[in-house]
């Protein structure tokens, strides 16, 4: 293994073959894939409310579940206008990295 | 389309399985060491499993026609147990001149604790001393961010890493930009509920473009299902996307990849 470890700042540049290859990154417009996935998204939805009134439902109370709080936040996020909505839902359900972990673990 | 599945465990599938990948085109694949669904309680028993990765399997692969190749470790739920993971280290080199075996993998973190690190750290070294490529797993669900960003310290603070050699697999999308940032390769894990669709693996491909981008189904035990990168394929072509992008992520990327091993040679088993 070398002995160099160079990061390289810029590999998400992206290279000239890729582009070659990938005239457009996403090849379909934005009415398409509205068409492509508007009953799907519609079924998930409808999943996910149906969930909820179940608990709704059930007996007992989970409105102090920190779970409920993450769920309304995971919903908040989908209303927000921006491209990277699916990592911010990721992050939302995410533990914490602690960058001191190593002299935590004394390691 | 012929492609290359380099994460699955196929002495957990029935041989049934090997004949439907290869009438889905599937030419080789890779097999990382893993956990078996239940704690192994020595080295011997490590040892058989390791004996199953380097002489059976390949064997039932290519019966089918499919190359086999293999990762060697402890996994990391089992690397809670130091002591045993020890012994399983000092015990690899038996297997390390196996005509399969690609290199050490599939090591990692799965609650993120101490003991699994040292373990993490000790396989490095191993992987090292023995100038080898590394496949790591990174932990399942809201362990998986941070767990990915411990891999990356103690990968980034060991100097003698290539990071050319190293595939960090299961990224989603909150760990991708990292990995491929630090010049690692990524793999995509294309697995039911808790890791990636094949529709997310194809929005990962064109945010961030093919190169070092890797697809597989990690099928197991579990529900997965080990035909999960023609889904992929299915799912790319119905976007739009050349089969020259396609045919690049799903056979030439594990190509180059399984090439940094000195083990590997590759011909086509059909041929």
């Amino acid at each position: 293994m070398s002995g160099e470890n160079p990061v390289p700042l810029a590999c998400r540049v992206i290279p000239l073959s890729w582009l070659l290859m990938m005239p457009d990154t996403q090849p379909m417009t934005a009415q398409v894939l509205l068409d492509r996935h508007f009953l799907e998204m519609r079924a998930r939805l409808l999943d996910l409310a149906a969930a909820l009134d179940r608990i709704e439902r059930g007996s007992g109370s989970v409105a102090e579940d920190p779970r409920m709080e993450q769920l309304r936040a995971g919903i908040r996020i989908l209303e927000q206008a921006r491209s990277d909505r699916a990592e911010q839902m990721q992050l939302l359900f995410s533990r914490t990295y602690n960058a001191a972990w190593r002299a935590d673990f004394r390691l | 389309m012929d492609y290359i599945d380099p994460h699955l465990h196929m002495v957990s599938r029935i041989t049934d399985d090997y004949e439907t990948l290869a009438r889905m085109g599937c030419v080789a694949i890779s097999e990382p060491a893993f956990w078996a669904g239940f704690d192994r309680g020595s080295v011997d028993g490590f040892r058989d499993y390791f004996r199953q990765l380097t002489e059976v399997e390949p064997r039932r692969a290519a019966s089918y026609g499919i190359g086999h190749y293999t990762w060697l470790c402890i996994n990391a739920k089992e690397a809670e147990n130091v002591q045993l993971s020890r012994e399983v280290i000092a015990m690899i080199p038996e297997f390390l001149s196996a005509a399969n075996v690609l290199g050490i993998g599939e090591i990692g973190l799965n609650k993120n604790t101490r003991n699994e690190s040292i373990v993490f750290l000790e396989h490095l070294q191993l992987a090292v001393e023995h100038q080898l490529p590394i496949l790591i797993h990174t932990p399942h669900l809201a362990d998986k961010y941070q767990g990915t960003r411990m891999i990356l310290d103690m990968l980034g603070s060991d100097a003698r890493i290539d990071r050319s050699r190293v595939l960090v697999d299961h990224v989603e999308e909150h760990t991708i930009g990292a990995v491929l940032d630090q010049g690692y390769w990524a793999g995509m894990t294309l697995y039911p509920v808790t890791k990636c669709t094949p529709q997310r693996a194809a929005d990962m491909i064109e945010k961030f473009g093919p190169e070092r981008l890797l697809a597989n189904s990690a099928g197991d035990w579990g529900p997965s299902k080990p035909t999960a990168v023609p889904d992929l394929i299915f799912e790319l072509r119905q976007r739009g996307h050349a089969e020259s992008l396609i045919r690049k992520v799903v056979y030439e990327n594990p190509l180059e990849f399984f090439s940094k091993s000195p083990n590997f040679h590759w011909t086509d088993p059909r041929k």
